[in-house]
């Protein structure tokens, strides 16, 4: 008969079920027990949750091997896994996404205070076998295969320009294939001339939210999204996670972003939420985060195919972060503002925040940005600008390498469209941009 | 001694009418308590009664652990402390060879809706023939455990497949308990307890 293979039985670790674990002391003894979760680890492992030092531990640290049964949640078919253990990780990428996992199962079980993870026990699994003996696998019923999908999502990526395309196809095609209805991009960044690379995370562009939530920020401390870019690995959870999520809930005050003030755009409590990590080498670009409504959403499949995407986006993106073109030659000089009310902005030099009219917009690099595109604005007119120039510009001061304008670009122009029609940033060729304002701009600077 | 009842009312009000009226001792091969009995107290017979989730584990000569899924526990001699547990032959061979092996048994029983579980150790275990009345235990903890199972917002398809097995051969396996143990989920999980209290609720 055909070995089963883990990739087979994925769903049956889902969590679905709780699976039981049998075990036999020195003495002789067996013991069994009911396990809160199974993680898939690879092909030939597993990863059980380690929660108590209870008879199931002592028994395993004397004689490693177990033996599990896991159902699948659909077909009710039921698999024993035949396992040696082989260590415990208490950090690290695997032990946070099982933390994660299991902190959404303990809430789905109302055992938040109980199930607290000490550990991930990772085993050999040794064999697989079936328990009706009939040699059936279970099926994915209606659920389609993703491969087509993700073949023609990374094709399509393959072919954009610039970096604003690619993500906006990103999320399209994500929307579209994987009907993932809300999904958001964040971009990894750092506080502007901090010596700490990418502290925060920040978005920059959604579908299916209220709004873009551009310039939402998070740091690696917060939430799915900063464990993601924190551990450099997908983080799945399969049911309502209070404390890996941002979503503001109804009547309640807003959850706004730790470092930039801007409110996560979600409003109904994600029963599953999914990030992971956008990296390219050892360079983390950003985080891919989906999230739904509906609990189980997002399966062991769902994770590959959007770290397969991620995969290719990062790819993407470093590819046109090194051959960025060179912008269009003679930018227009000057321009006029459109004869509307005045427009009021404040720029505060502490944190290069901006405020417009009185409303927060946005801090950080890409208020920075605003600020010298203004001030050249006010001295000499000038209203048509280049990425090269801001690139080179002493005050902006970017790293030589990785600067990550484009994005701060995209998320300054998100920013603005949100906040309204006072001003704007209209791209006007490769590499330029131009700014138009209603009014004539006031610009007071507070140090 | 008074039979008791279901004592858990969380159980109890999702019963069917047919099953409510019954007592414990009805519903058990024994009907006669006994000082002698250890471990087989009215409260934990009526927790035994409660528990449509029955997870099995024995061990072979190798002491590898071997893991199943049962169908129902009955009680096979209350005075002796002996059970019985039923089981799919075909969906038990491992299980089935390794009782042959070690006869040892492990019983770990849990209501999904409040999490109480309880473990029972026994020894002397060896494989006998289900009861015409073990059917019955089968059919009232499979009512109960689809009650549970549909108030936790399990596909009925899954319910009713989950004891599809109950259709199959079924295979006895009688013990002598040696042992119970608390297994409600928590930090006192694995604790011995007498047979007056019962697994704690988390």
């Amino acid at each position: 008969m055909t070995r089963i293979r883990l990739e087979q039985i994925r769903d049956c670790l889902e969590g679905g079920v709780p699976a039981t674990i049998a075990t036999c002391g020195e003495d002789g003894l067996p013991n069994v027990s009911l396990l809160t979760q199974v993680q898939y680890a690879d092909s030939d492992h597993v990863a059980l949750t380690y929660q108590f030092f209870n008879k199931t531990r002592r028994n395993i640290l004397a004689n490693p091997y177990a033996m599990v049964q896991v159902m699948d949640p659909v077909s009710a078919m039921e698999f024993r896994l035949t396992l040696r253990y082989l260590r415990t990780e208490t950090s690290g990428p695997l032990f946070e996404a099982m933390r994660a996992r299991l902190a959404g199962i303990a809430a789905h079980a109302r055992m938040q205070d109980v199930f607290v993870l000490r550990g991930a026990d990772v085993y050999r699994v040794l064999d697989i076998e079936a328990v009706d003996d009939t040699g059936r696998l279970p099926c994915n019923g209606p659920r389609p295969s993703l491969l087509p999908a993700v073949r023609q999502i990374c094709g399509r990526l393959s072919r954009c320009p610039d970096l604003e395309d690619l993500l906006e196809t990103a999320l399209d095609e994500i929307t579209r294939q994987f009907g993932i209805r809300h999904v958001m991009m964040f971009m990894a960044g750092s506080h502007p001339g901090s010596d700490i690379t990418q502290d925060r995370l920040y978005a920059l562009a959604s579908r299916g939210f209220d709004s873009s939530g551009a310039g939402f920020e998070v740091s690696l401390q917060d939430g799915i999204v900063g464990v993601a870019a924190r551990e450099r690995v997908p983080i799945r959870i399969t049911n309502v996670a209070a404390e890996y999520s941002y979503t503001r809930v109804a009547g309640g005050e807003d959850r706004t972003g730790p470092l930039s003030g801007i409110p996560f755009p979600g409003r109904i409590p994600p029963g599953s939420q999914m990030a992971v990590p956008v990296q390219c080498g050892q360079r983390l670009l950003g985080v891919l985060y989906a999230e739904s409504a509906e609990e189980w959403r997002f399966s062991y499949d769902d994770e590959d195919a959007l770290a397969t995407v991620a995969s290719q986006l990062s790819v993407m993106m470093a590819l046109l972060e090194a051959t960025a073109a060179p912008a269009d030659p003679d930018p227009a000089r000057s321009c006029q503002h459109g004869g509307g009310p005045p427009v009021m902005i404040r720029h505060y030099a502490v944190d290069d925040s901006v405020f417009i009219d009185g409303d927060y917009l946005i801090k950080g690099t890409a208020g920075a940005i605003l600020h010298i595109i203004l001030r050249d604005y006010l001295r000499d007119g000038r209203c048509d600008i280049t990425n090269r120039e801001l690139r080179l510009h002493p005050d902006l001061r970017l790293p030589e390498v990785s600067d990550n304008l484009e994005a701060r670009l995209i998320l300054l122009q998100r920013r603005l469209t949100d906040r309204g029609s006072a001003l704007s940033l209209q791209k006007t060729g490769r590499g330029r941009l131009r700014l138009v304002l209603r009014g004539p701009v006031h610009l007071e600077e507070v140090p | 001694m008074t039979e008791q009842r279901h004592s858990d009312p969380a159980i109890t009000n999702r019963l069917p009418d047919s099953l409510k009226g019954r007592t414990v001792g009805d519903m058990m091969s024994d009907h006669t308590p006994s000082p002698h009995s250890h471990f087989l107290t009215d409260t934990i017979l009526s927790f035994i009664n409660s528990c449509g989730s029955i997870r099995l584990a024995s061990r072979t000569a190798l002491f590898r652990p071997v893991a199943a899924r049962g169908l129902a526990v009955c009680v096979a001699d209350r005075t002796a402390d002996r059970l019985r547990v039923c089981v799919s032959t075909p969906g038990c061979r491992p299980l089935l060879d390794a009782i042959r092996d070690s006869g040892t048994l492990a019983v770990a029983l849990s209501q999904p809706l409040t999490h109480r579980s309880l473990q029972i150790k026994g020894r002397d275990a060896t494989l006998t023939a289900c009861l015409p009345e073990d059917r019955d235990q089968i059919e009232h903890l499979r009512r109960i455990m689809v009650l549970e199972l549909r108030e936790l917002g399990y596909d009925q398809t899954l319910v009713e497949s989950f004891w599809k097995a109950a259709e199959d051969p079924l295979t006895g396996i009688t013990f002598t308990v040696t042992g119970l143990f608390d297994q409600t989920p928590g930090p006192g999980a694995g604790a011995a307890i007498d047979g007056h209290t019962g697994p704690a609720t988390p």
